[in-house]
C-alpha cells in the first residue's frame, strides 16, 4: 500500500468540540475541561488509507447555532476549494437529553448533506466510524480525479 | 534619518531575544538543507540535512513553496507555538519560526473568557426559553383550573337548583296525599267522597313514587352505575295506565287527552318496565305540567322493528340551543322545564340506548 499523508481540516463553531473529537480519534482520550483553541493545531494519526485533503464538520447538538455556522461554512468552503470530501458531526452525543434539534431537522440535514453522524467526543461513539468513513469518500474522490 | 548603528544593534538583539528565531531552509521536496538558530525550543532538535521538513513539521503538509506565507499561533512538537513565516527563494525556501508562546497565552486566555462568557450567555438563552415555557404551561394550567372551578360552581349552582325545585314537587303531592287523608277522616264524609280521596292519595303516592325514582336514576346515572333490568312485559297495559294516571291530571288543568296505540305494537316487549315508566311519567307529567292550554297526546307506533313512543302536547316546546342540553343533569330550557330525566327507545337488540328519542322530545 502506498502511503499518502493527508491533511484534513476539522471546522465549527466555538466549543463544539473539535479539539476532542480529534484528541478522542488520535490518542482516545478525552478532558472534560474546556480549554479554548487558538491559533493552528496539529495532530497526525496513521491510518490505512491513503488519501488527499477532506474535512470535517462539527456542531454542538445543544446550540442549533452551531449548525447554522457549518451551513455558513460547508458554502465558503465549497466556493473556495470545490466539492471536497467531508463528514459532519454533531457532537455532544452524551449531552442528547439537551439537545435543542429536532430529529426532523437531524434527518433532513442527513439527506441533504450525507454522512452525518452523531458522535460523542467523550465516550468515543461514532467518532472513528465518522472519520474512516471520511478518508473512504477521500480516496473515492481521489479515484475519480484519477 | 538613518538610525544609529547602535540603536540599530540594540533593536536587533532585544528582537532576536524575544522571538528567538529558528530558519531552516527547505528545497522542493520539502528536504532540509540548512538550518540557523536555537531548535529546542520548537521542537525541531536534533534535525539533520536531507530529512523530510514535514515530519517534524506537519504543517508543511500541503503547503506551497513556491509562495510567501505567514502563520500565526502554529503548535509544534512540545506545544510550542510559533508564528511562521515561509520564504521562497531560487527555487528554495526559507521558513522562519518566531516565538509566539507568550503572545498565544495572552491571545489564549482572552478568548477563553470571551468564549466562556458566550457558552453562559447561550445556557442564560436556554433558560430564559425554558422558564418562558413553563410559564405558558403554568397560564394554561390556570386557566383550565378557572374553566374547571366555574364548571364546578355552575353544577353546584344547577344541583342547588335542582333540590329547590325537587323540594316544590314533593310538596305538591304530599300536601295533596295530608289533605285528602284528613278529609277521609272526617265525620260525615260520604264513601264517595271517601274512595275518591283515597284514589287521588294513591295516585298522588305514585306520583311521590316516581318523582323519588327520578332522583335516585339522575344520582346513579352521574354516578355511571344505572343497570337496566330487562324482562318481558305487557306494553299495552303499562300505557293504558299511564293514560289512566294522567288523564285526571290533564282534566283537572282543563286539557284533552288522548291516547294512540297503534294496532301492531306488540303487546309483550323485553324492556325495563320500570325505566319506561319513569321516562313516560316524567314526559307526559312535563307536558301537563307546562301546557296551558289544548292537549296532551300519547302515541306509540311500531315500525321495522322500532318501538317509537311519542308524547305531544301544545304546550311552549323546547328551544334548539336547549334541545342540546335536554340529556344533562340537572338542566332547565329557557322556559323552565325540567328535562333531567333520561329518555329511552329501544334498538333492536333490545338494549335501551339514550338520545335515540331527542327528536321525539323535540316534537313535544
Amino acid at each position: 500500500m502506498t502511503r499518502v499523508t493527508s491533511k484534513v481540516c476539522v471546522v465549527g463553531d466555538f466549543a463544539v468540540g473539535k479539539t476532542s473529537v480529534v484528541e478522542r480519534f488520535v490518542t482516545n482520550q478525552f478532558s472534560e475541561k474546556y480549554l479554548s483553541t487558538v491559533g493552528v493545531k496539529i495532530d497526525t494519526k496513521e491510518i490505512d488509507f491513503p488519501a488527499p485533503s477532506g474535512f470535517i464538520y462539527v456542531a454542538d447538538g445543544t446550540r442549533p447555532d452551531t449548525l447554522t455556522a457549518i451551513e455558513h461554512l460547508h458554502s465558503q468552503i465549497t466556493e473556495k476549494y470545490g466539492a471536497a470530501a467531508f463528514v459532519l458531526l454533531i457532537n455532544k452525543r452524551d449531552l442528547m437529553h439537551d439537545w435543542t434539534v429536532s430529529d426532523e431537522y437531524l434527518d433532513a440535514l442527513s439527506k441533504s448533506y450525507g454522512n452525518v453522524y452523531r458522535t460523542s467526543a467523550k465516550t468515543g461513539d461514532d467518532v472513528e466510524q465518522a472519520i474512516t468513513r471520511l478518508a473512504e469518500l477521500i480516496i473515492d474522490n481521489d479515484m475519480r480525479g484519477a | 534619518m538613518d538610525l544609529p548603528a547602535r540603536v540599530v544593534e540594540y533593536l536587533q538583539n532585544e528582537f532576536l531575544a524575544q522571538a528567538r528565531p529558528f530558519c531552516f531552509l527547505i528545497d522542493q521536496n520539502y528536504r532540509l538543507i540548512e538550518c540557523w538558530g536555537h531548535s529546542e525550543w520548537c521542537g525541531l532538535r536534533g534535525i539533520k540535512p536531507g530529512v523530510d521538513m514535514r515530519e517534524p513539521a506537519p504543517f508543511l503538509v500541503g503547503i506551497s513553496v513556491t509562495d510567501s506565507q505567514r502563520f500565526e499561533f502554529l503548535e509544534m512538537p512540545g506545544q510550542a507555538f510559533v508564528n511562521a513565516h515561509v520564504i521562497p527563494d531560487s527555487g528554495q525556501c526559507y521558513v522562519v519560526l518566531l516565538d509566539a508562546r507568550q503572545e498565544h497565552a495572552s491571545t489564549q486566555s482572552k478568548q477563553q473568557s470571551v468564549n466562556e462568557l458566550r457558552l453562559m450567555h447561550a445556557r442564560q438563552h436556554k433558560l430564559i426559553a425554558r422558564q418562558r415555557d413553563l410559564i405558558s404551561e403554568l397560564v394554561e394550567t390556570k386557566s383550565e383550573l378557572d374553566h374547571h372551578r366555574r364548571e364546578a360552581e355552575r353544577i353546584s349552582a344547577n344541583k342547588s337548583r335542582f333540590i329547590a325545585m325537587m323540594s316544590h314537587e314533593f310538596r305538591t303531592p304530599l300536601a295533596s296525599i295530608i289533605n285528602y287523608a284528613d278529609l277521609a277522616r272526617e265525620e260525615g264524609t260520604s264513601s264517595n267522597d271517601v274512595q275518591k280521596s283515597i284514589e287521588t292519595i294513591a295516585r298522588s303516592a305514585k306520583h311521590l313514587t316516581s318523582l323519588v325514582e327520578v332522583v335516585l336514576d339522575d344520582a346513579s346515572l352521574d354516578a355511571g352505575q344505572v343497570e337496566l333490568v330487562e324482562h318481558d312485559f305487557d306494553l299495552v297495559s303499562l300505557l293504558n295506565d299511564m293514560a289512566a294516571m294522567m288523564a285526571p291530571m290533564a282534566a283537572e288543568k282543563g286539557l284533552s287527552f288522548a291516547t294512540y296505540i297503534d294496532p301492531d305494537v306488540p303487546n309483550l316487549i323485553y324492556a325495563d318496565e320500570v325505566r319506561l315508566r319513569q321516562i313516560l311519567i316524567n314526559l307526559m307529567g312535563n307536558a301537563v305540567k307546562f301546557t296551558l292550554d289544548g292537549g296532551v297526546k300519547l302515541t306509540a307506533t311500531y315500525n321495522d322493528g322500532r318501538l317509537v313512543v311519542t308524547v305531544s302536547d301544545t304546550g311552549p316546546g323546547i328551544s334548539i340551543e336547549d334541545q342540546e342540553r335536554v340529556f344533562q343533569a340537572f338542566e332547565r330550557g329557557a322556559g323552565g322545564r325540567l328535562h333531567s330525566q333520561r329518555s329511552h327507545t329501544r334498538d333492536g337488540r333490545g338494549r335501551w340506548t339514550y338520545r335515540e328519542c331527542a327528536d321525539t322530545v323535540a316534537t313535544q
